[in-house]
């Protein structure tokens, strides 16, 4: 039984990721990514989001920037808000609590 | 019609059960044995037993005075048996003559009112082998899922179960509002931080009033207690599954309540009125969730899990029963990466990451699911051979003397 290590993930390329709304800037990592892997976007992604090349090494079920994101600007993902950026965010950079905080506590880092 | 039929068993006021359970339901934890004694051996009886205790006062009683008369009042209850020692907080007969309303057979057994303990259990066996071999002779028959109501929720939450079992639940749920149905979720603690949503569903300018008031409630509940709920969520373990913020883990949940109107909010141990999308106002914690649900008068509950450690229990989490026989849970996982869990759940759902299934093809398997429980498929945790008892813990929300 496999624990949080993933040995499902493939070295050298190829990971995948799932954009659960079409609106959304974010998606979601299936597998774990490293710093130059192509991810494959799958789920509702728009046409024009094909593949994304990662800038840093994400996690499994962690998330990735599928678009630029600016400071301040609203996160989005199930078509909806879960944070503002808090830096800026290129594509294909990591998504957490680094750089988004929440709208709905207030002073929070997240 | 609405042409969604199901075979269940039509009760004597109308409504559907899909199950037929001898519910034995004592009143007090004093009476909690009798129940045991009572209901033993004895095929489709079912002793319920709770934590309630005399020590309860005001609207904790009331409240468990309407849990145990929506226990009884649920369809799948086929017959009642009460269970009372005569000093009991909540009287016995009350309950009975609640539950007899339905125009199912009940009977009502109090120790003050027989000779001995030992004639109150003879009674009540004797009452419930009758109903037993009643019970054989019923015959299911064509029903409308306009009357079922549907209970909805997720437990052992991760990445994926937000993204797959949650959205096509979600689906479900509006397939079956469309239908005629009734569907109920709750985790009034979950909603903290997507309650916005939820508000701009409301059907009308009360119900967006409930939902803030039940939210603003649960959160002074917990500031109250030192804590400050927004702060402490999500929880480390979340942020360490790659959830960021509060609102990202509610949406997740909220997602499987698709997208219909909500009709109503309600109070545990309360029933919904009427078809449609409704809320309980109840916390987070699976017995309390599953009683509130049993009470509501829901017939079947569809329970979606992540991965992880949560997926790995082949029962259910929070009980060590898989639940109460009054409602049939259909289990739904998500992730992936479980694979040896499958086999504890009726649907996987993760097919829909790996590509492998579409959205829609996982919702209807899950819808398909749900009406074969229905017409009585037994779904993985009726199959799975369950140990133990469970006192089941009711919600208490004042002191105790």
């Amino acid at each position: 039984m496999e624990t949080g290590n993933d040995t499902n993930r493939t070295c050298g390329g190829d990971a995948r990721a799932w954009i659960a709304h079409e609106t959304d800037n974010v998606a979601t990592m299936l597998t774990p990514g490293t710093n130059g892997d192509t991810v494959r976007l799958a789920g509702d992604a728009p046409e024009d989001l094909g593949r994304i090349l990662l800038l840093e090494s994400i996690p499994v079920d962690h998330k990735v920037a599928v678009r630029s994101i600016a400071p301040d600007e609203l996160v989005i993902k199930f078509g909806a808000r879960i944070g503002r950026a808090s830096t800026a965010i290129p594509a294909g950079g990591y998504v957490h609590v680094q750089n988004v905080r929440s709208e709905r506590v207030p002073g929070a880092g997240r | 019609m609405t042409g969604e039929v199901v075979q269940g068993y039509r009760r004597p006021n109308g409504e559907v059960g899909i199950r037929n359970v001898l519910l034995v339901l004592p009143v007090a934890q004093c009476a909690n044995e009798l129940a045991v004694r009572c209901a033993s051996g004895i095929d489709g009886a079912f002793p319920l037993l709770t934590t309630q205790p005399c020590a309860h006062l005001g609207e904790d009683n009331e409240a468990a005075k309407n849990c145990l008369i929506g226990w009884g009042r649920n369809p799948n209850a086929a017959a009642v048996l009460v269970l009372g020692i005569g000093c009991d907080a909540i009287a016995a007969d009350e309950v009975a003559d609640a539950v007899r309303e339905t125009g199912k057979p009940v009977t009502c057994l109090t120790l003050d009112r027989c000779e001995s303990w030992e004639r109150v259990v003879g009674s009540g066996r004797c009452w419930l082998i009758d109903q037993a071999r009643a019970v054989r002779g019923m015959v299911r028959e064509a029903v409308d899922i306009a009357d079922l109501t549907l209970g909805i929720k997720c437990g052992g939450s991760d990445a994926t179960s937000a993204l797959a079992g949650n959205p096509a639940i979600g689906g479900v749920v509006d397939r079956w509002i469309d239908a005629g149905g009734t569907v109920v979720f709750s985790e009034t603690t979950e909603l903290i931080g997507a309650e916005h949503l939820l508000m701009a569903r409301a059907a009308s300018e009360n119900v967006r009033d409930d939902i803030e008031n039940v939210v603003t409630a649960t959160i002074e509940r917990i500031e109250a207690t030192g804590v400050d709920p927004r702060g402490t969520q999500p929880t480390p373990g979340n942020i360490r599954g790659g959830l960021t913020t509060l609102e990202e883990k509610s949406l997740g949940g909220v997602l499987k309540t698709g997208t219909r109107p909500i009709r109503s909010v309600f109070p545990w141990g309360g029933r919904p009125m009427g078809p449609g999308l409704h809320l309980m106002d109840c916390p987070a914690n699976v017995p309390q969730l599953l009683l509130g649900w049993a009470a509501a008068g829901a017939q079947c509950l569809l329970f979606s899990v992540g991965g992880g450690l949560p997926a790995r229990i082949p029962s259910l989490i929070g009980t060590n029963v898989g639940g109460i026989p009054l409602l049939p849970i259909v289990k739904i996982l998500s992730n992936p990466r479980e694979l040896d869990a499958r086999a504890y759940f009726d649907i996987y759902a993760g097919g829909v990451l790996e590509g492998t299934e579409t959205m829609d093809g996982v919702g209807d398997r899950i819808w398909q699911k749900t009406l074969a429980t229905a017409s009585g498929e037994h779904t993985w945790l009726e199959r799975y051979p369950l140990q133990g008892i469970q006192m089941w813990e009711l919600l208490v929300r004042g002191p105790t003397v």
